[in-house]
């Protein structure tokens, strides 16, 4: 079977898997998990592919879980409740994510995740975390404690944040 | 441009006309149907065990194997348990009601041994006035049991090659859980595709713990009457035939709501009544005594802590879906009438209560 078609389409195929597992081992949300383990993750996770200009999610919906951006470009926006013009936050590419904090309980989004260009993600969602924890608690749990280490971390660097404001102000 | 009320008039001739194939498919798909949900319903109750068999390391496949080889050896101990005590006591009626032997418990000597038990009524007096009024319903009783058993014969066949089709069907459900869903949820697009996902989660973690009160109040109901006619054979000398069977078949009745506990006072009173007894009133009187005992703990203190709220129906609605199972599928839809109606209610509330939450 050596046709360049079929070539193509394994190789393609093959492709995507590693890059897929590479994705997942990048992501400091997985720090700490061996192969065999994110190997696993790999299974609970869904390949979306979103087009220019389409939203991933919008503010205020209900938070289900985290995307990791596989390639393509992802713009977190937020609506100026006075004169409703979107306000770009951040732009988001290759092997970056978001939502994560969503892991851990259904709050509003707090912005829009809008695809400024052709985007393939990763999703990873709180339902499946639950599943995680009840299959194999060990992977779980490194899961959620990498959630709490970031969580933590940023804990830091807002309270430092507010430290230099409140000093600043004296 | 169509106006206001035109659009009304198509929107509901379209919800009309959706109804009505549904109501076609549904009707020519039957079984397919029946099949499809069932094995739904033993995969959301078996998956708990799957991922709980998963946790010490033992690989998906070998957990699904295992969980469904026990489920077969469940199914094999309760049918050989039951098949003999069913065929018994399926005999004994029979013989009961043919036998013109007037050493033996004859027909005339049950209705004899009512004067016994019931004070404002001649029976031995009224004998023949009664036998007459008697013989062509015990007559035609006769042909139509022999029906029945037939008719109850070729089911049991039926049941079990559909019986094996469901687990076979739940087995890969079971194994492949993962890949079907991400199949499934791969169809949905973007827009609801979260939506679909959080709705998925709840609606299987609402029925699994629906299922798993029924089959526990079911469960509970079972040994307690079995409990009871157990206590009421020792203590008061019931002699009550067939009692484990009874208990079963009233903790099998339960699932179905309202109607289920008379249906086991049935079960429990009809091997007395042809048992003839002397003291027969007051040994109903103790199995209705008995089975309110035992309403009476379910309701209380079983199912307010099994079974979940979130699928209670109303009396009325509960009915409605009986006679709908009923007349769909006999006994067997009236048995899985109201989990069906379950899944169908907690289904659509969880789509209410979600889908609001999302924006377009």
């Amino acid at each position: 079977m050596n046709s360049p078609l079929w070539d193509n389409i394994f190789k393609n195929k093959k492709s995507t898997k590693a890059l897929e597992f590479e994705a997942i081992k990048n992501a400091n949300i997985f720090d700490g998990l061996k192969n065999k383990e994110l190997k696993f993750v790999q299974t609970m996770v869904y390949l979306r592919k979103f087009n220019k200009g389409e939203y991933i999610f919008k503010k205020s919906n209900p938070g289900n879980g985290m995307y990791i951006i596989l390639k393509g470009e992802v713009q977190i926006i937020d609506k100026n409740k006075k004169d409703q013009k979107q306000n770009l936050l951040t732009t988001l590419v290759d092997g970056e994510f978001f939502g994560e904090l969503s892991l851990l309980d259904e709050s509003p989004r707090s912005a829009s995740a809008l695809c400024s260009d052709y985007t393939e993600t990763l999703g990873f969602f709180r339902s499946d975390l639950l599943d995680i924890t009840n299959r194999k608690p060990l992977i779980g749990s490194k899961i959620v404690l990498n959630v709490a280490r970031i969580l933590g971390e940023r804990l830091r660097v807002t309270n430092n944040k507010l430290y230099e404001i409140q000093h600043k102000d004296k | 441009m169509m106006t206001k009320n035109q659009k009304f008039i198509v929107k509901l001739l379209a919800y009309l006309a959706g109804i009505f194939v549904l109501f076609f498919l549904i009707t020519k798909l039957t079984s397919l149907i029946l099949i499809i949900v069932l094995s739904i319903l033993l995969f959301t109750m078996l998956d708990p065990s799957v991922d709980k068999l998963e946790r010490y390391n033992i690989p998906r496949s070998l957990s699904t194997a295992i969980v469904i080889l026990s489920v077969f050896l469940f199914i094999g101990i309760t049918i050989s348990g039951l098949t003999p005590l069913i065929q018994d006591a399926g005999t004994t009626i029979v013989e009961k009601i043919k036998t013109n032997d007037p050493n033996e418990n004859n027909i005339e000597n049950i209705i004899l041994s009512f004067d016994k038990n019931i004070p404002f009524y001649d029976f031995s007096a009224n004998m023949p006035e009664i036998l007459e009024k008697l013989n062509p319903i015990l007559t035609s009783a006769k042909s139509k049991l022999a029906k029945t058993a037939l008719n109850v014969g070729k089911s049991i066949i039926n049941l079990a090659a559909n019986l094996f089709v469901i687990i076979f069907i739940t087995f890969f459900f079971l194994k492949d859980e993962r890949q079907l869903k991400k199949g499934l949820i791969n169809l949905i697009p973007n827009k609801y595709f979260e939506l679909s996902l959080s709705l998925m989660y709840k609606i299987q973690k609402q029925l699994a713990s629906y299922l798993k009160g029924q089959f526990l109040a079911a469960t509970s109901v079972g040994v307690l009457s079995t409990l009871g006619l157990f206590i009421l054979n020792t203590f008061f000398d019931a002699n009550i035939p067939y009692f484990v069977l009874i208990g079963v078949l009233a903790g099998l009745a339960n699932l179905i709501p309202y109607v289920g506990p008379a249906v086991g006072i049935v079960f429990a009173i009809t091997p007395v009544i042809f048992m003839g007894s002397e003291n027969m009133l007051f040994i109903i009187i103790l199995i209705i005594i008995t089975f309110s005992i035992v309403q009476m703990i379910d309701n209380v203190l079983v199912s307010p802590i099994v079974v979940g709220k979130s699928v209670d129906m109303h009396p009325l609605a509960v009915f409605i879906v009986l006679i709908i199972g009923g007349s769909l599928l006999g006994m067997a839809g009236m048995l899985f009438a109201v989990p069906t109606a379950g899944i169908i209610k907690v289904t659509i509330s969880e789509i209410i209560t979600n889908a609001s939450k999302y924006k377009d």
